[in-house]
């Protein structure tokens, strides 16, 4: 059961609760809450804990919405724990990025990998 | 020195040559049973070609010269024009026995070699043309579609850009999995390019906004990538190059960067220079600083950086797990540093066991184990296992039969079994030898075999297996088997065995091996002749090695040769007689009892042992050696088997078994008779080796000497 649920984690910054599949057939949902998600606060932390599997819409919308928490300068985070299946679909699709090869001014998802210790 | 390196260079070649000969033999003779497969063609023709190819490199260009005219009409053949037959293996065979010829002696009978070499030529011509005009049209297609094929074992390094079309999902079709199948095409590296991902709100999550840059190092060819891709191409954006590599890569050609020459001078300080490299940005920086490019590119470029340097890193390795060629006296000169240090080793540890030191005891005993491991991995790698010397006996089984008339196949078991290098070597001859008697007096002619309900063609059967320190090496025919009566007659007529004797089957077979004696009816140029299963005999005695030969009539022949795995160890039994030491070869010791004074008394002079009923002659190594002194009050004899009897040695004192290293006792002393060689002992002591045969025998003949007269 796929379920987004956002929560406010002190003043100004909230957490997005997302679980179940990250995928294509509930991409259009997850884009809506990402996007009312990214309108409070001035941070915000998603929490990938309870994700049973993404696959690259999954990943192009978490970074989407990366892009966009730049546009409106907020600052999103991903929970530390992190779920096997998030890892491994960094590392199949290519979106991990070795640190000792990538600058810091990446200004792509580069977040994304920078939460996961492989 | 510019002429000692080509003559190295040459000798390399003629090495590699003649392996490359031994493959081919072995290439061509199966290939006469499996004539059309394709592989052992591609053998064939590749060992040509190499011939060819490194002879024309090294000035042996009469051999170049005559292997191309080989080649070509190999290279027929694997284009399909061609087909194999009887007449093409022999004419090849008689070939590669020619290109041996004049490798062996470029200069002696050149006018003959060439001579020859037309000859073969003109034959294969005519076979060529014979053949052509009967199936001139042959399918020109399947070996054109051969020739066509990618040559798969080149590794190559391809850099993929793939952009897929936004509507990808809609398809369907998830990247991700295509990104797979390209993993198991080989060593990969993939990145994903984000930076078309756009905002959240001008997203269609339904699109793929992604791409990706691939690195991919496979020998699968370039085809192989395009089929991972072959159902999304539409739409898509695809891009495969191959990377080329520089000619040779590794940091030993690169050239020392200013920084670093700088420091080794002294000019500059090491620490200011890391501080001034750490200030300076990285050039992927500058570019991106400069807008020239942007970051995605450059971590791109740098992944393929690191994946081009792991693959050269993973082929160096490869390259030097592979094999290299030594010449065969370095590892003998090895072999024999390997067997001083055991002597040194077991020095130390006699000395170190005297004095009570526990750090001292501790470094001995790793110096021991060290050494046991690098005995045996010296001893290893003179290794090599039967097979080689298995196959050169398919080719001498072919022409023999062919002279003969008889059919014969040759079936081999074990060829994997290995042996010192040196042994094998020995081997060749007697081994060819007693195949050769199989041949001419074992396997009957197919006519005689049909009366005899057997199938007409004779096989014979080589079997290695390992049995301790010794290999077992049998001989089996089904063909007539030995006739008993036949050789009984024979050795009495020839005055080596008595009317009366009552012989065992065993001693019987051993008349055998005595010299000069043949009981083949009509002498033939291949055997006969007694003076070969003599000789059989002596090389393998002089291996430490023993043959033993079984016979049912009708069914067939099996000759057992047992051969020791290496020269370059003995085990041994040490015994002590008066102040000095001897080994005894453990292999041929039955047992060992004590002697009395009492027990000499009692057989009045008379060099006989009463051991559990029977007696036991025994050799009184004192009086052989002068060796002074009083015996102890209780000797004893060690009980040896020697050519199927048992014979004793009367010592003062069995000390025990040892393991050691043999050494030649060099060439003052080679001819001593009852001695083999020498041994150092852990206190520096030299124990000789006795030969148990030749003081067997010297003890007989004197005995004999002794009743005549």
């Amino acid at each position: 059961m796929s379920e987004y649920k956002l929560k406010s984690i002190g003043k100004n910054s909230s957490c997005l609760h997302l679980s179940g599949q990250i995928d294509i057939s509930h991409s259009k949902s997850i884009k809506d809450s990402l996007l009312s998600a990214l309108k409070e606060g001035k941070s915000l932390k998603i929490n990938l804990e309870k994700v049973e599997g993404i696959d690259l819409a999954g990943l192009q919308l978490l970074c989407a919405a990366g892009e966009t928490a730049k546009a409106v300068k907020k600052k999103l985070t991903l929970n530390e724990k992190i779920p096997q299946c998030f890892t491994n679909a960094l590392l199949e699709s290519g979106f991990f990025r070795d640190k000792k090869n990538t600058s810091e001014k990446s200004d792509e998802c580069f977040w994304l990998s920078e939460w996961v210790n492989i | 020195m510019k002429e000692n390196y080509a003559e190295t260079m040459k000798a390399a070649f003629c090495e590699e040559a003649h392996e490359l000969l031994i493959e081919l033999e072995t290439a061509l003779l199966e290939l006469e049973t499996n004539s059309t497969d394709q592989e052992l063609i591609g053998r064939v023709f590749r060992a040509l070609h190499t011939i060819k190819g490194s002879g024309a490199m090294f000035g042996f260009e009469k051999i170049s010269e005559f292997t191309h005219e080989v080649e070509t009409v190999f290279h027929q053949v694997r284009e399909g024009a061609l087909s194999v037959s009887k007449e093409l293996i022999n004419l090849t065979l008689l070939a590669r026995d020619q290109i041996l010829a004049m490798l062996d002696s470029p200069e002696e009978n050149e006018e003959t070699n060439s001579l020859k070499n037309i000859e073969i030529i003109t034959l294969l011509k005519k076979l060529v043309a014979s053949v052509s005009t009967e199936t001139a049209p042959q399918t020109p297609h399947a070996a054109a579609e051969k020739a066509d094929q990618p040559s798969p074992e080149v590794e190559q390094n391809f850099r993929i850009r793939f952009r897929p079309s936004p509507d990808i999902f809609l398809h369907g079709t998830n990247p991700i999995l295509l990104l797979d199948e390209l993993r198991q095409l080989g060593e990969c590296h993939i990145l994903a390019h984000t930076s078309s991902i756009p905002e959240l709100k001008s997203l269609d999550p339904e699109k793929c906004y992604t791409g990706w840059d691939i690195l991919l190092t496979t020998n699968k060819g370039i085809d192989s990538i395009k089929d991972v891709f072959i159902f999304v191409e539409d739409g898509s954006e695809l891009n495969i190059e191959i990377i080329e590599e520089k000619e040779k890569p590794g940091i030993d050609n690169e050239p020392k960067k200013l920084g670093e020459i700088l420091v080794e001078r002294g000019d500059l300080a090491p620490e200011k220079l890391d501080q001034i490299l750490e200030e300076k940005k990285p050039i992927g920086e500058i570019l991106v600083d400069a807008g020239l490019v942007s970051t995605e590119k450059v971590e791109s470029a740098l992944v393929e950086q690191q994946h081009i340097k792991e693959t050269q890193e993973k082929r160096q390795s490869i390259e030097q797990t592979a094999s290299i060629r030594v010449a065969s006296d370095k590892l003998d000169s090895l072999v024999d540093l390997v067997g001083e240090m055991v002597t040194v080793q077991a020095r130390l540890s006699q000395t170190t066991s005297k004095v009570e030191n526990a750090v001292l005891l501790a470094i001995s005993e790793e110096v021991e184990r060290l050494t046991a491991e690098l005995r045996d991995t010296a001893m290893s790698i003179r290794m090599l296992p039967i097979g080689t010397t298995f196959n050169k006996f398919r080719r001498l089984i072919r022409d023999l039969s062919g002279k003969l008339g008889k059919e014969v196949i040759l079936t081999t078991e074990g060829a994997g079994t290995e042996l010192d290098k040196t042994v094998i070597e020995r081997l060749n001859d007697p081994m060819i030898h007693l195949i050769r008697n199989c041949m001419d007096h074992g396997i009957e002619i197919p006519a005689d075999r049909k009366k005899l309900g057997k199938d007409p063609t004779g096989t014979i059967h080589l079997r290695a297996d390992h049995s301790g320190a010794y290999v077992l090496i049998e001989i089996i025919d089904d063909g007539s088997g030995l006739n008993r009566e036949k050789i009984l007659a024979k050795a009495v007529e020839k005055g080596l065995a008595s009317r009366e004797a009552e012989l065992s089957d065993r001693e019987i077979y051993n008349l055998l091996f005595a010299p000069g004696f043949s009981t083949a009816e009509k002498v033939t140029g291949l055997s006969g002749r007694g003076v070969g299963m003599d000789v059989v005999k002596r090389t393998i005695d002089a291996l430490g090695g023993s043959i033993e030969i079984n016979s049912i009539k009708d069914k067939g022949t099996t000759i057992t040769l047992k051969i020791p795995l290496t020269l370059a160890i003995i085990e041994g039994l040490l015994v002590e007689l008066g102040d000095d030491f001897f080994v005894i070869p453990l292999s041929s010791v039955e047992e060992c009892v004590e002697l009395s004074r009492e027990d000499v008394a009692s057989s009045h002079g008379r060099h006989l042992a009463k051991v559990r009923g029977s007696l036991l002659p025994y050799i009184h190594l004192r009086q052989i050696f002068n060796i002074g002194g009083e015996a102890p009050e209780i000797q004893q004899i060690v009980a040896v088997q020697s050519d199927g009897r048992k014979v004793g040695f009367l010592v003062d004192k069995v000390i025990g078994q040892l393991q050691t290293v043999i050494k030649s006792l060099g060439k003052a002393y080679r001819n001593i008779e009852g001695i083999s060689g020498a041994t150092i002992l852990g206190d520096g002591t030299v124990a000789l080796i006795l030969d148990v045969l030749k003081l067997a025998k010297k003890a007989e003949i004197e005995e004999k000497a002794s009743a005549q007269q």
